[in-house]
């Protein structure tokens, strides 16, 4: 299943800002049904991160707000918005998950995500023949290259995940 | 068929409730639960006028995670309670929602009959091919070659469970298979589903990555089915019959008549007891 985005389709500011909105709202929500998940999962330390995460995508949602602030939104069912195929951008990839992975791996996913909204905004920014859209999608894209750039200086704080860092003692195991 | 809004007025957040889900995380059953609250949103439906029920296994958790109506029932039985709702109360949009397991294996009668009485409801078997809950046993979908539990360390030696065409031979009135990787595409089947009159049949493909670690894959191998949608079961059979299982879309939309009884008005306790009186 591949994530086409077809961004030159997105012709007014309303459209975009509700775009972003959903961006980030969808960030923050699968931030924090992982974080919920590592929680329930006995991996704290990973949960606070990407717990962290999402608190860091509602403050981004919340800008997007502001910034739309007197503007009425487009609604956009699901399967309509510009990513076409599967999940907005910036939302975490579930199947890179483990309830054993490592602050390393879980920022490198929070990195790999930021990435994914920077080339969606950067491509708006391209595609998009309104100036203001342009402005904004330049603005946005710039604040998701900072991300990855503090995400790239983060992770260096923590080693590399050991070769058994999925090495369960007592794992979910089959019926003996 | 259920009266339907145009306007969302309910968020998919509002569809969902605060229990945090117990799923392995990376669990494909998480987009599932995203995939019903957002075609729920888009439905416009009210959380009074809806229902999710379920029988058992990881997947039949899933009506403790949305802020509906719920009946997480007995292993298998999940359709039987549905159909006996629908019927009783044929103003309410009823969801069943369960495993491939507890869908055509302990409920696997009652999901030929649920096809064939064809009561206006959308069934969404979340399909991992695995007893996930139970660690890890062959499913009637599993590959006879699946060796991986030491239950069947040679592999089942059984061709899987082939729902859709079952489904079709035995009547159901919308049938469709969606991938837990795209939620946002699930999110439509699902909304088509519950808009169609009549038994409406959604396989989603969603990975069990505990004991099926290797459907990681599917999100390179599963794609959009190469369709149209047909109405003409012959059609559909020979295109289901050809196809690996991988494939997603709409591949049938029938138009069979539902099967909606007549209700009494209303009846006394008195008439109810006199029914049981021994």
């Amino acid at each position: 299943m591949n994530d086409t985005k077809i961004s030159g389709e997105i012709h007014t500011v309303e459209e975009f800002l509700a775009h972003a909105l959903t961006l980030e709202n969808e960030a923050a929500e699968g931030y924090q049904e992982i974080g919920d998940a590592m929680a329930v999962h006995n991996n704290p330390e990973v949960a606070e991160l990407f717990c962290r995460f999402a608190r860091y995508g509602r403050k981004h949602a919340d800008e997007v707000k502001s910034l739309a602030a007197g503007l009425t939104l487009p609604h956009i069912a699901p399967w309509d918005f510009a990513w076409q195929n599967g999940e907005s951008p910036e939302t975490p990839s579930m199947d890179k998950v483990h309830y054993l992975m490592t602050p390393a791996q879980a920022l490198t996913l929070a990195m790999r995500a930021e990435r994914q909204a920077y080339g969606f905004y950067a491509s708006v920014a391209e595609a998009s023949r309104n100036p203001r859209i342009r402005e904004l999608a330049t603005e946005f894209a710039a604040e998701e290259a900072e991300h990855v750039r503090l995400l790239t200086e983060w992770v260096k704080k923590y080693p590399d995940p050991d070769q058994d860092w999925d090495f369960d003692p007592d794992p979910p195991g089959m019926p003996e | 068929m259920t009266a339907i809004n145009e306007t969302p007025t309910l968020t998919a957040g509002d569809f969902k409730s605060d229990y945090r889900p117990v799923w392995c995380p990376g669990c494909g059953h998480y987009s599932v639960l995203s995939s019903l609250t957002k075609a729920l949103a888009e439905l416009g439906v009210t959380r009074e006028n809806t229902a999710v029920i379920s029988g058992i296994g990881c997947s039949s958790r899933i009506p403790a995670y949305t802020n509906v109506y719920g009946f997480h029932s007995v292993h298998g039985r999940a359709l039987p309670v549905a159909i006996g709702l629908k019927v009783a109360r044929p103003d309410l949009t009823v969801i069943v929602a369960g495993g491939d397991g507890d869908g055509y294996s302990i409920g696997g009668n009652h999901f030929l009959h649920a096809c064939r009485r064809n009561v206006d409801l959308t069934y969404i078997v979340m399909d991992n091919q695995v007893y996930g809950m139970t660690k890890g046993q062959a499913s009637p979908t599993t590959p006879a070659d699946w060796n991986r539990s030491k239950l069947t360390p040679h592999g089942t030696g059984v061709s899987p469970f082939h729902p859709l065409a079952v489904a079709l031979a035995a009547g159901a009135n919308f049938i469709a298979r969606s991938f837990a990787g795209d939620p946002n595409g699930t999110a439509r089947v699902i909304s088509e589903a519950v808009r169609h009159p009549g038994f409406a049949m959604v396989q989603v493909l969603s990975p069990c990555v505990t004991y099926q670690p290797e459907q990681k894959e599917w999100k390179t191998t599963v794609r959009k089915a190469d369709i149209v949608t047909t109405s003409e079961p012959d059609l559909a059979a020979r295109w289901l019959m050809a196809d690996d299982g991988l494939s997603t879309g709409v591949m049938y939309v029938g138009h069979r008549p539902v099967y909606r009884p007549d209700l009494e008005t209303s009846v006394g306790v008195d008439a109810l007891e006199a029914a049981f009186a021994v």
